[in-house]
């Protein structure tokens, strides 16, 4: 395999991952696609220095780590929501907290066990990309409720993939919410 | 005290107040649950999106456009007008940041990136209107997509008696899953786009002259659909208003520029009303032919295009007319006809006062009047559809004279009149033509200035130079509006004090001896200049 598609075929498996990893050390959505381009092109600019003994996303995220911190000193807007030594944290529980391949299959059955007004609000939200302020307007409700009812959905779906990954035997970890394990 | 899972719903909706921000870093650093809470959250963020199905959501659009209306309150106008033919493909129009919105694009644009815009031109046209005490006619829109099948509703319209119809037909069209649309006149035919659009009244000013604008119909998809909707609407409010003894329409396209329009159904004209497709850089696509129903027009010219309709006029009309001072009208003024005889240079055919209101004239007629010269002003008006701004050159037996040094626009609502004066004996002149120029799109209003000659008005690819010398009298009400995004939030930048300021809100009446003196206060001289993309102005000091 050429080098090319040896890096196409380690991105786009990880390329998910990444995404969530800048999510979750920058709030801003812009921002957050602003990073990834430029992490993108900075694991294809530095491929060649990936030691392919290890893991390809352990890489890719210690870079984007980098990226974000980059990303903070050169645009002061740039909204990265924490400290370095909690980016840290972050990157580590990345480790800690494998991905399981079979999670979106199982969001997907989840998504059809959801009520069709659940449902809606998340295409709202993500097909549509409404803000919050929109969907309220829409339920007639206020942002607050919005966002309360995005974090019950999203405690649900969490805990119902983890439900079905355990039925199936091949979840490693929980992927419950916070709440409910404790 | 909000719950860890709430901080972290939250911060994925980038919703965190900066201390929640905080709380919730440092729960992720102390505690691993946490963190690994934010990691399960991020991933199904990114999740999400890819396994939602794409529902086929009548809501969203809905809502969408319906927040939109809304957005434009009681006053503002939304047209909806459909570009179809049979057989096409459904393509979009233009694009929506020029207030067009292709049919495909609807659906997903939030709300935002459709309301700018219109939003800004309806402040600026609730302000004309006042002024005008003219009512704006309101049109409604809702839509919505039921399964696959686009559903547009046009609601009523109501309009004064004198601009037209009363009430506008609603009509609803759907287009099925295959791409067609109902007539619902058992017609089914293809929808090739479809647009709605925020018209720009700058060209609509019923009492000014009947130069009817937007929203324009080049639309048809057969004589009956033409004839049904584009066609009272032209129609309707033609013979009352604008095709009556104007026999002229004028139609802005410019942001079908480039786009491919087909006309259809032109029956509905008279069979000698001629067309004009011109690029406002000079380039034409098609003039002086006379149209034909099903003739298909490629814009070519990728500039801001106007489009003249000399409706009814005889194909054997004299082109060019000898311009005689006085010659058409009782009070020593003519208005000029514009007319297509060839690429890229509209020449003034004919005389005749029609439909001038009298203020206009009553302006005209004291910039005419050089008491120590009257024989070396020739007035001359032309009507020109806002945006268009024109080199005007006379001939006469010894020689053309340009006139590119003296502009002086205005800009009554949505009326503009341009005067050219031409330091020749105006009986020597043979003919006068009109060059239309690009890149004009900004109104400025002022009144006659006492002594043309020191005001200049110079046009260059994007600024607008307007030189302004400080001896001007104290008498020209200003009013400059951005018409590049139909905002009248220009901002007026002094380089002199380095401030901006919303000329509606602050200069829009203000002179511009005012506003020098505000923005410029030590100085002698100088221009103003414009860059219409970043609706700035600035105070050059000379």
């Amino acid at each position: 395999m050429t080098s090319s598609a040896d890096f196409l075929v380690h991105f786009h498996r990880c390329e998910p991952d990444l995404r969530a990893c800048i999510g979750a050390m920058v709030t801003d959505p812009h921002a957050r696609e602003d990073v990834f381009q430029e992490l993108s092109a900075e694991l294809w600019r530095s491929f060649d220095k990936f030691d392919p003994t290890r893991s390809f996303g352990a890489w890719a995220r210690g870079i984007a780590m980098r990226k974000v911190l980059e990303a903070r000193r050169k645009f002061a807007r740039t909204p990265v929501a924490f400290p370095e030594e909690t980016l840290a944290v972050i990157l580590q529980a990345f480790e800690d907290e494998p991905q399981d391949s079979g999670e979106e299959e199982a969001l997907e059955e989840c998504l059809q066990t959801l009520p069709e007004k659940s449902r809606s609000i998340l295409a709202w939200r993500y097909t549509d990309r409404l803000p919050c302020e929109a969907i309220a307007r829409r339920l007639g409700t206020g942002v607050k409720a919005v966002h309360q009812s995005l974090c019950r959905l999203r405690q649900s779906l969490a805990a119902c993939i983890t439900k079905r990954l355990a039925a199936r035997g091949d979840a490693p970890h929980s992927f419950s919410s916070h709440e409910l394990r404790r | 005290m909000n719950s860890a899972d709430e901080l972290i719903s939250r911060h994925v909706d980038g919703a965190n107040t900066a201390a929640e921000t905080e709380e919730l870093g440092t729960l992720v650093a102390s505690d691993p649950h946490t963190a690994r809470a934010l990691v399960r959250a991020a991933r199904l963020e990114v999740m999400l999106p890819r396994r939602l199905p794409r529902q086929p959501s009548r809501a969203p659009l809905r809502w969408t456009l319906a927040a939109a209306a809304a957005a434009l309150v009681a006053g503002s106008v939304l047209a909806a007008r459909m570009l179809t033919t049979p057989d096409a493909p459904v393509t979009g129009v233009a694009d929506q940041e020029e207030n067009w919105l292709p049919v495909e694009k609807i659906a997903r644009l939030p709300i935002r990136e459709i309301n700018p815009a219109a939003r800004a031109q309806w402040e600026f046209w609730h302000d004309a209107r006042e002024e005008a005490h003219v009512p704006l006619p309101e049109l409604k829109l809702s839509w919505e997509r039921k399964d696959e099948v686009l559903r547009v509703n046009s609601e009523p319209v109501e309009q004064r008696a004198d601009w037209g119809p009363k009430r506008r037909e609603a009509r609803i069209v759907e287009m099925q899953p295959d791409g067609l649309i109902d007539l619902g006149d058992g017609d089914k035919v293809k929808l090739r786009s479809f647009a709605i659009k925020v018209p720009d009244f700058a060209a609509y000013h019923p009492q000014a002259n009947p130069i009817p604008l937007k929203p324009l119909i080049f639309t048809g998809l057969s004589g009956e659909m033409l004839t049904g909707d584009a066609a009272s609407y032209i129609r309707s409010e033609g013979s009352t208003r604008f095709l009556g003894n104007s026999s002229r329409l004028w139609v802005n396209l410019e942001r079908l520029s480039g786009k491919e329009i087909t006309i259809l159904g032109m029956d509905i004209f008279q069979p000698e009303t001629r067309m004009l497709l011109s690029g406002t850089d000079g380039t034409s696509s098609l003039a002086g032919d006379e149209l034909r129903a099903g003739r298909e027009v490629l814009l070519t010219s990728r500039a801001p295009v106007m489009v003249a309709l000399e409706l009814g006029v005889p194909k054997s009309a004299p082109i060019v007319l000898p311009f005689k001072e006085g010659a058409a009208g009782s009070e020593g003024f003519s208005e000029v006809r514009l007319a297509a005889i060839q690429p890229g240079a509209w020449r003034i055919i004919a005389g005749g006062i029609q439909g001038h209101p009298k203020q206009f004239m009553t302006a005209a007629f004291r910039q005419g009047e050089d008491k120590e010269a009257p024989e070396r002003h020739c007035l001359v008006g032309l009507n020109i559809s806002p945006g268009l701004s024109a080199k005007i050159t006379a001939r006469t037996a010894s020689g053309v004279f340009s006139f590119a040094d003296y502009l002086q626009i205005y800009r009554n609502q949505q009326f503009m009149l341009q005067f050219a004066s031409f330091d020749v004996p105006a009986s020597s002149i043979q003919s006068i033509e009109v060059q239309p120029l690009a890149r004009r799109r900004v109104f400025i209003r002022y009144t006659p200035p006492v002594d043309p000659w020191n005001g200049i008005s110079q046009e260059t690819d994007d600024v607008l130079d307007l030189r302004i010398p400080l001896a001007a009298p104290d008498v020209w009400p200003c009013t400059i509006i951005d018409r590049l995004t139909g905002s009248a939030e220009a901002t007026l930048e002094s380089m002199v004090s380095g401030r901006s300021i919303s000329i509606t809100s602050e200069l829009r009446n203000a002179t511009i001896r005012e506003i020098l003196a505000h923005y410029a206060r030590s100085a002698q001289g100088g221009r103003l200049e414009m860059e219409p993309r970043l609706r700035k102005f600035r105070f050059v000091k000379d």
